[in-house]
């Protein structure tokens, strides 16, 4: 359109008026260089208003909160007539009748001292006529967030959560379960507050739902049982639980150890606080122990017909004393177990054997108690050179030679006759004929052997004994047996007496304990006592030896300076070594320059695994994991 | 008499601070008995809520600000515990944290609130160092008082210009016209001049439209510095010279008002990161503890 | 027709008119009479005349400008006037006098102007200016101040062009427009024509010496600055006007160099008025003094010395038009003999209520007015304009007190109703404090009755005054906060003046004046050195004391000269500077209630300092004799004089040697700061120019914001912002007509909501701290904005558009009234985040210049 500007200078006295035309289809008003009509003011915009002309109507409009007075009100838009009067600050806009060839004439009343004084608002001058302000980014920053961080991660909770079939999917694979979530439904990772440990990344991934079951709520223990089989440290029917406060009782979920997203602290914790909480004051248990189910399943099979007579232990280590670490006075003596070997008194006389059976019994370490294991045997002089020179270990014997240690670097394989012993102690009872000897552990084919020997002696005309030059016997010739009148009774008389002999003072009697029931059939007269030897004293404890085991060279010595083997004369002596020994160089970590143990170094929190047979009734599960915690993992 | 924020009170607040510093650091150090410090132990979550409270209370100042009655003590006492307290929510939210960080929300939001602080540090170095300066760029007077000069001067150059040879007339004008101040948030920041002039070669041809950079009016001083000793028209070099001399002190009156809106737009910038992460860090913050609880 | 009348009326103002209407009243009544008895119709000639000089009626009302409001002040006093009259716009109110002048169809006539009256009661001849005359009985002369505009006085004087008032700035557009005059009037139309037409100011003198300070700063910079089109022609005036064929007017001026002839549209001269007191005097009529703001003595029937020459209105010292209405019907019922109770009677009736006299209003005014030695010789009217404006306070004890009490909450409960409360007795418990230390109150106390006891500091032992003693006068002159306390004893009544009607009073009238000076002379004496003598010994000393008055700029005393004195600084404030090579140091600055030059006194002859007044200010100067005279009477003060000496000498030297700290001094004197008392300072080296306090003042105000951050001066990173110092004598209290501006106790100026727009103060602050403003509009909440962004957010709109209300209400004056019913204190310093901003009295200035 056409437009027709009048400026009116009514500076010097008398009106001037200055004509320009503008050839444009709209017409802008503001402080900018770059509008039509320049106006400066504070208040007005860069681009302040814009007028448009259609069809002979004259149209303004305000860019955004501007606003303009139009004949004294003060409006956004509106319509333009002739002689309506704009006020801008304080210059002035009036239409006037637009002369012919024009479709809109405007007379302009700049306020020159305000053009002047405001010649700033030409300009951007202000950081926040600039920028975008703060309020806007603001809030779009803070969209993104809660569309990312929000939504997203409990869309996909919610997705994992309901449909099951997926999630179970994911629980049943190990591994690749990662790959079962896919990108879009794992928004809730940015929740992690910390990397899992590296086996449950691999099983459960990003899968956040697999332990976070429900929304405000700890992940409780099934979750975990889930994938772990899980014997615990005390069971659900033991009345510490039921006795115990309820800070306890949640005490023994599987949250209040294992710890997941907490580096540096691994899901398995070492610290002794785990039992110290619960330790610090003494536990006393009604009825059956804690620990006694451990003791139960480490049981050895081997006994026969063993059974733990509940009484006895019970009354024994009923109480669990105060354990607020490891040292002399934190941690209660060690209680060693005895196998103690009862008699029973067997109702049938007519098999007159003695019947027995082992008790295990924990006993102070410093009772004093002698071991009986039926044996007769004297370390000191399997040590000592002097006694040892005949044999092919002149120096003495080493630990080693009998005591080999077991798979599980704790316990040792039994000592046996054959192979620890018999090398030099040989069974020969005929001093003619040494290369005889005696059979070992089956006491009737030792009377039998005799008799067999003797009865030969006497009979057979040309039987010399190697070495002997004395010819056969005329009957009634012997003295000691004058009463004898054929060879045959000769032989068996004299394999009679032999066989006292032997049971009651001869060889065998040398290592084991003989009873003698005085029967006239020799067969039934003497039985050996059977030899039981303690394998395991601290049952509740763990310990490598073989990370003790210093010197390999000669290793007694290693084992000597803890069990004193060298003057032990007797095998009843204990020679298990009690805490004042472990303390020498260990001690918990609140005590320095020690070798710092945890509870957890010598006592499982959870017992050791379950037998198999019991596993698979209680869960068959294919990804069954089983993991028996001990300190040595840790 | 006036005290700046850091000395309001005899450095009150820092000492508050110092002291909730030191208190948080011993609940920090009573954890680690069975598990390593985290946000997730009891420690945790008590440092966790004074942080977290601390942050609203920090945010709060953005509407104590704008309560003009308040009796809640002077707004320059809040300003500087704001200083002090927001300092201290630093080493107490690494605390809480126990610099356990990751690619998740918790260490989005410590980010957000790092960079907040830090923003905020600058705000504090800027209103610091930059008021006196400015204050001596405008010659303690207003800005206004230099758009006002700078006007008048214009007109000045104009009115002499009019009666100067149609060449330098146009130059003057087009310089005049074509004068850059401000603009874009970066030109303010760096005082950009994109300034234009016609430039004098065409000027002769009747229609001169190519304009070239006139940086610091330097162009068109030149210019008539150059016609000075040249023209022969009488009466003209006392013309010129005042002319010269009006369009030196036009070069230098808008150094100020460029240097002006410099030093303004260094004690504004910051708050445009300041204000809108800190209300993401609003968010961040209340989506951290829905999260880990909801994930309990 | 006949030339005698029983009653001639001079100037149709308010006053004029309303005794003309009751004269008129009463001529009626006869008429009737007459007609009944004698059944002639036909009314008799009037009996009385009123004469105008001008062709209109009220033309002081007309002279007002387009619109403006006339206000009804003061509420409290009934009208008595056969002419109506309640607040409204100038056209209603000449309106409905210009209907009632024909309806009443009052005899007056227009353009004769009265230049000179002889004769004596009954027989008095008035001549007019066209020489023609009249007689009359009485005379009543209500010609009020503004008098007769003078006239041009050349050639082509009454042209039309020529005019003597301004109705509407803003009708005219594009004019060239002479404004002959230096006077305010001439000074604010000429600004205000400024705007849109080319101006000429035609100044007879070299400068504007009679303007007021807001004024003459105005026209000299808008003089200055090019771009404005006012331009000022000094020491020139008008030579002729005639008007041109084209329809255009020339008038010639001669300046100091030369003719120059200006074609104009307009000329408006505005040279004041021809007071009317000689031409009062003409008739014999006596002024007290020669003050221009002198009243004539007047009986309390409006009646002058001469008998039958009356005089009302403000002429008479009642420059309020309903007084001026009520004063007309009074003094014609007093000529007709017939006694009635002036309208003001109610209210002095219920200032008495409550005091333990039987006697009448009457009676008691007399009693009064005899008990105060210093109100005796002013006239009855005034004094009971006095006494209505004052509080009286009246002391009782124990059930007495109570029953009274009772008696007051009757009369409060009355008074309810009324739209404007008139003030009655304040009953106040013996042992009561009338005012504390430290108070801003600035009332004067006189004593009729009973006694009070005043602990003034530096007196050691209450001093007590008597019947007819007054005491508060130091406040009242200095404007300072109140030294002691002053506590009334039981049946002590005292009347409690407002510093306005005081000034007005100490201006007018010369024994009050000076009784109140002696008197703060001696009591002043007694404060600072001489505690120990009674007043009476003081007495004859303060006599040789003289008391001075100091322009800003004026030196007290110089570097070097012998000093014979010190001055006692009774109001203002004060430099002293010293002459450190060659270079001016401000070494210390003094406020009012200091001594200054008290080293002459310490044999030190020479002045160190060179003393200069800031603003201005009144000294009370002690010769050396006089104060050794009475040091030797009362030697206690020595010490602490001494002390006192010594410690500004160690103030005055260690500003010397940091001449830098002096100049900021400097600066703040010469920004007027001397004569505040809590002023707005802002450390540019902390303001981060955010704006907040601003903000804050809209914010808390009504969406005005009362000052101005960025405008405003700096020197050395201080800052002065464009803001209320709570001056100690506030120019914007000056000339308030509604009296709505006020300091509380606590010191804060503030206006009150019965402001009405006049601008006086706008114009007499001289540190534009006062603008009027429409009421802002309500904006959207804070959260509405701080989280959507409506509207602009805090602080005052920019170019709100008042509503339809805050139009019709009209622009208001706003200032600051340093937050004084926030509890937060000052917004705009308890907004400020970075400290910046400081309210601060003069005293910590020192401090202030010290830090940097």
């Amino acid at each position: 359109m056409d437009i027709l500007l009048r400026y009116v200078d009514t500076a010097n006295g008398s009106q001037s008026y200055q004509d320009t035309e503008v050839k444009s289809k709209s017409l802008t008003i503001g402080s900018s260089k770059a509008v039509d009509i320049q106006l400066c003011g504070k208040d007005i915009a860069l681009k302040h208003l814009v007028i448009t002309a259609s069809a002979g109507k004259v149209k303004f409009e305000c860019k955004g909160k501007r606003r303009i007075s139009l004949n004294g009100r003060t409006v956004s838009k509106g319509k333009l007539a002739v002689d309506d009067e704009i006020l801008l600050d304080s210059h002035i806009i009036r239409v006037i009748t637009a002369p012919a060839g024009f479709d809109l004439a405007l007379e302009i009343r700049v306020d020159q001292n305000l053009q002047d004084r405001a010649l700033e608002s030409a300009y951007v001058t202000t950081i926040d006529a600039a920028s975008w302000g703060t309020r806007w980014p603001a809030y779009a920053i803070s969209f993104v967030l809660v569309v990312v961080f929000a939504a997203w991660p409990l869309y996909s909770h919610f997705h994992n959560t309901h449909n099951e079939n997926a999630t179970a999917a994911e629980s049943e694979i190990l591994g690749n379960a990662k790959s079962e979530i896919s990108f879009v439904h794992s928004g809730d990772r940015y929740w992690s507050t910390g990397s899992l440990n590296q086996a449950h990344q691999l099983s459960i991934g990003d899968n956040c739902a697999a332990c976070h079951k429900s929304p405000f709520e700890q992940v409780k223990d099934e979750a975990c049982e889930e994938c772990h089989q899980i014997a615990d440290h005390i069971d659900e029917t033991s009345t510490l639980i039921s006795a115990s406060s309820h800070a306890k009782n949640s005490a023994q979920a599987c949250q209040s150890c294992h710890k997941e997203h907490n580096e540096p602290t691994s899901v398995i914790i070492t610290s002794d606080m785990l039992c110290v909480d619960c330790h610090a004051e003494e536990v006393r248990m009604a009825g059956n122990n804690p620990h006694s189910n451990a003791i139960a399943n480490n049981a050895d099979p081997v006994i026969e017909g063993s059974t733990t007579t509940t009484s006895d232990t019970t009354s024994e280590i009923a109480s669990i004393p105060t354990t607020t670490g490891f040292s002399v006075n934190k941690h209660p003596q060690f209680k060693l177990s005895y196998l103690e070997s009862v008699k029973l008194n067997s109702s049938e006389k007519e098999k007159a054997i003695v019947n027995m059976s082992w008790n295990k019994q924990q006993m102070a370490f410093d009772s004093a108690y002698p071991e009986a294991s039926n044996l007769k045997f004297d370390h000191k002089v399997h040590f000592s050179p002097s006694k040892m020179r005949t044999t092919d270990k002149p120096d003495g014997m080493r630990c080693a030679d009998c005591h080999t240690l077991k798979s599980d670097n704790e316990h040792f394989e039994p000592v046996n006759m054959e192979e620890h012993c018999s090398s030099c102690h040989q069974l020969t009872f005929d001093t003619d004929n040494l290369e005889r000897q005696l059979p070992h552990g089956n006491p009737d084919e030792v009377i039998r052997m005799l008799e067999e020997h003797y009865v030969r002696v006497y009979t057979d005309p040309n039987f010399k004994a190697a070495g002997s030059g004395t010819r056969r016997r005329r009957l009634g010739q012997d003295s000691n047996n004058a009463n004898c009148n054929t060879p045959f009774a000769c032989g068996m008389q004299k394999a009679a007496s032999e066989s006292e002999a032997q049971f009651t003072k001869g060889v065998c009697n040398y290592c084991h304990q003989v009873s003698d029931n005085e029967a006239n059939d020799i067969y039934t007269r003497w039985q050996v006592l059977p030899v039981r030897i303690n394998d395991d004293w601290y049952p509740n404890a763990i310990f490598d030896h073989a990370s003790h085991e210093t010197k390999k060279a000669d290793s007694n010595h290693s084992c000597l300076s803890c069990h004193d083997a060298e003057e032990s004369e007797s095998s009843t002596d204990v020679l298990i070594p009690g805490i004042d020994n472990c303390v020498d160089c260990h001690a918990d970590d609140s005590i320095a320059n020690k070798i710092t143990v945890n509870c957890v170094s010598c006592h499982d929190f959870h017992p050791k695994m379950l037998s198999p047979t019991i596993l698979n009734t209680t869960k068959p599960s294919i990804n069954t994991i089983d993991m028996p915690h001990t300190g040595k993992q840790l | 008499m006036h005290q700046n924020m850091l000395d309001y009170k005899g450095k009150r607040y820092f000492y508050i601070s110092l002291a909730l510093v030191a208190v948080c650091v011993g609940i920090f150090m009573s954890q680690g008995a069975l598990f390593a410090a985290n946000g997730g132990t009891w420690q945790g979550y008590v440092l966790g809520t004074v942080g977290a409270g601390l942050i609203c209370w920090l945010m709060a100042l953005g509407i104590r600000k704008r309560s003009y009655a308040s009796t809640l003590g002077p707004l320059n006492g809040w300003a500087s515990a704001h200083i002090y307290l927001g300092t201290s929510l630093l080493i107490i939210a690494t605390l809480h944290c126990a610099a356990q960080f990751g690619l998740n929300i918790h260490t989005l939001a410590f980010v957000l609130m790092t960079i907040v602080i830090l923003s905020g540090f600058y705000g504090l170095f800027a209103y610091m160092r930059y008021p006196k300066i400015e204050a001596d760029n405008r010659l303690e007077k207003p800005r206004s008082a230099l758009f006002e000069e700078l006007s008048l001067l214009n007109k000045n150059v104009r009115d002499l210009s009019k009666k100067c040879d149609g060449q330098i007339q146009q130059v003057v004008e087009s310089a005049i016209e074509r004068t850059a101040i401000g603009g874009g948030t970066i030109a303010q920041l760096f005082a950009l001049d994109s300034s234009k002039v016609v430039s004098a070669d065409d000027t002769d041809k009747a229609s001169s439209t190519t304009l070239v950079a006139n940086y610091d009016q330097q162009v068109v001083i030149d210019l008539i510095a150059k016609k000075l000793p040249r023209t022969r028209r009488q009466g003209q070099p006392a013309l010129l010279q005042q002319m010269l001399s009006m369009l030196c002190r036009r070069q230098a009156l808008l150094r100020r008002i460029r240097r002006d809106i410099q030093l303004q737009g260094f004690m504004k910038v910051w708050l445009l990161f300041h204000i809108p992460l800190s209300v993401a860090l609003l968010f961040a913050l209340a989506i951290h503890i829905l999260s880990v609880f909801y994930y309990w | 027709m006949t030339n005698h009348y029983k009653i001639a009326i001079i100037g149709a103002g308010p006053a004029g008119l309303s005794a003309a209407g009751r004269a008129a009243f009463h001529d009626q009544q006869c008429n009737q009479e007459n007609n009944q008895e004698s059944n002639k119709s036909g009314d008799t000639d009037p009996s009385y005349v009123l004469l105008e000089s001008f062709d209109k009626p009220a033309k002081t009302i007309q002279r007002y400008q387009k619109g403006k409001l006339v206000m009804a002040e003061p509420g409290y006093l009934a009208l008595r006037s056969d002419f109506s009259f309640e607040q409204a716009s100038r056209e209603e109110v000449l309106g409905g006098w210009a209907n009632e002048l024909v309806d009443q169809n009052v005899n007056i006539r227009y353009n004769s102007e009265v230049a000179a009256i002889s004769g004596e009661l009954g027989n008095f001849t008035l001549n007019f200016k066209d020489g023609k005359c009249l007689k009359a009985d009485n005379v009543v002369i209500a010609v009020g101040l503004e008098g007769n505009p003078r006239k041009l006085g050349v050639p082509g004087e009454d042209l039309p062009v020529v005019q003597y008032t301004l109705d509407d700035p803003g009708a005219c557009n594009g004019e060239t427009i002479v404004v002959v005059g230096a006077g305010d009037s001439a000074i604010e139309n000429a600004l205000a024509l400024a705007k849109n037409n080319q101006v000429y100011l035609l100044n007879r003198r070299d400068e504007f010496s009679r303007a007021k300070e807001g004024n003459l700063n105005a026209v000299l910079k808008a003089n200055a600055d090019e771009n404005t089109t006012l331009s000022v022609y000094y020491s020139t005036s008008a030579q002729s006007v005639s008007d041109e064929e084209n329809g255009t007017y020339t008038m010639v001026l001669n300046t100091p160099d030369g003719d120059v002839s200006i074609d104009c549209h307009r000329i408006i001269a505005r040279l004041g008025g021809i007071p009317p007191r000689r031409f009062v005097e003409s008739s014999g009529v006596v002024f007290p003094n020669a003050k221009p703001g002198a009243i004539p003595d007047l009986s309390d029937k409006y009646q002058s010395n001469v008998p039958g020459v009356y005089i009302i209105g403000s002429l008479a010292g009642y420059p309020l038009i309903k007084q001026a209405l009520n004063q007309g019907y009074d003094v014609i019922e007093y000529i007709l003999g017939n006694t009635i109770k002036p309208a003001d009677h109610p209210l002095l009736d219920l200032q008495f209520k409550l005091l333990p006299y039987k006697k009448d209003v009457d009676e008691l005014i007399r009693l009064f007015q005899q008990r105060i030695p210093i109100f005796k010789r002013m006239n009855a009217l005034q004094f009971r304009e006095l006494v209505i404006e004052s509080n009286i306070l009246v002391a009782y004890e124990g059930e007495m007190y109570e029953s009274v009490q009772a008696k007051a909450v009757h009369i409060e409960k009355a008074l309810e109703k009324r739209k404007q409360k008139p003030k009655y007795t304040k009953t106040i418990s013996a042992g009561d404090y009338i005012y504390r230390e430290g108070d801003y109150s600035n009332s004067f106390f006189t004593i009729v009755e009973g006694e009070v006891t005043v602990d003034m500091p530096g007196i050691n032992g209450q001093q007590t005054y008597t019947r007819g003693q007054f005491f508060g006068e130091n406040s009242l002159l200095s404007g300072r906060p109140r030294l002691g306390n002053a506590i009334a004893n039981s049946n002590c009544i005292i009347v409690e003046t407002p510093r306005r009607i005081m000034v007005k009073l100490m201006n007018s009238n010369d024994d009050v004046r000076e009784g109140i000076d002696l008197v703060f002379i001696v009591r002043t004496l007694q404060r600072l050195f001489a505690p120990n003598l009674s007043s009476d010994e003081l007495v004859k000393f303060a006599g040789a004391a003289e008391l001075r008055t100091f322009k800003p700029g004026e030196v007290i005393f110089k570097e070097g000269d012998k000093g014979q004195s010190l001055h006692f600084m009774r109001s203002g404030s004060v430099t002293l500077s010293r002459m450190t090579d060659d270079k001016d140091i401000v070494v210390a600055q003094y406020q009012t209630g200091k001594i200054i030059g008290q080293m002459a006194l310490m044999g030190d002859a020479a002045r160190r300092e060179t003393a200069t007044a800031n603003v201005f200010s009144e000294t009370i100067e002690l010769t050396n004799e006089i104060l050794y005279r009475i040091l030797e009477a009362d030697t206690s003060t020595i010490e602490s004089f001494q002390d006192n000496a010594s410690s500004s000498a160690i103030l005055h030297t260690r500003m010397e040697v940091r001449p830098e700290i002096g100049s900021v001094t400097d600066f703040l004197m010469d920004e007027g700061l001397g004569e505040a008392t809590n002023c707005l300072i802002i450390d540019e080296s902390l303001c981060v120019g955010c704006d907040n306090c601003e903000k804050a003042c809209a914010e808390t105000h009504g969406g005005i914001s009362r000052l101005d951050r960025e405008a405003g001066t700096s020197f050395a990173n201080v800052h002065v912002p464009f803001s209320c110092r709570h001056c100690a004598q506030p120019h914007c209290m000056k000339d308030c007509p509604p009296n709505a501006i006020h300091r509380s106790a606590s010191g804060e100026v503030h206006i009150d909501g019965s402001c009405i727009g006049c601008g006086n103060c706008e114009t007499n602050c001289p540190y534009s701290a006062i603008k009027l403003a429409y009421d802002a509009p309500k904006k959207p909440g804070l959260f509405a904005w701080l989280f959507l962004g409506k509207g602009d957010g805090p602080g005052e709109e920019a170019h709100y558009s008042p509503s339809k209300e805050a139009k019709d209400k009209g622009k208001k004056a706003v200032k600051c009234d340093a937050c004084m019913d926030l509890p937060s204190g000052p917004a705009c310093v308890n907004s400020c985040p970075t400290g910046a901003a400081m309210r601060m009295s003069p005293d910590q200035f020192i401090e202030l210049v010290e830090k940097r």
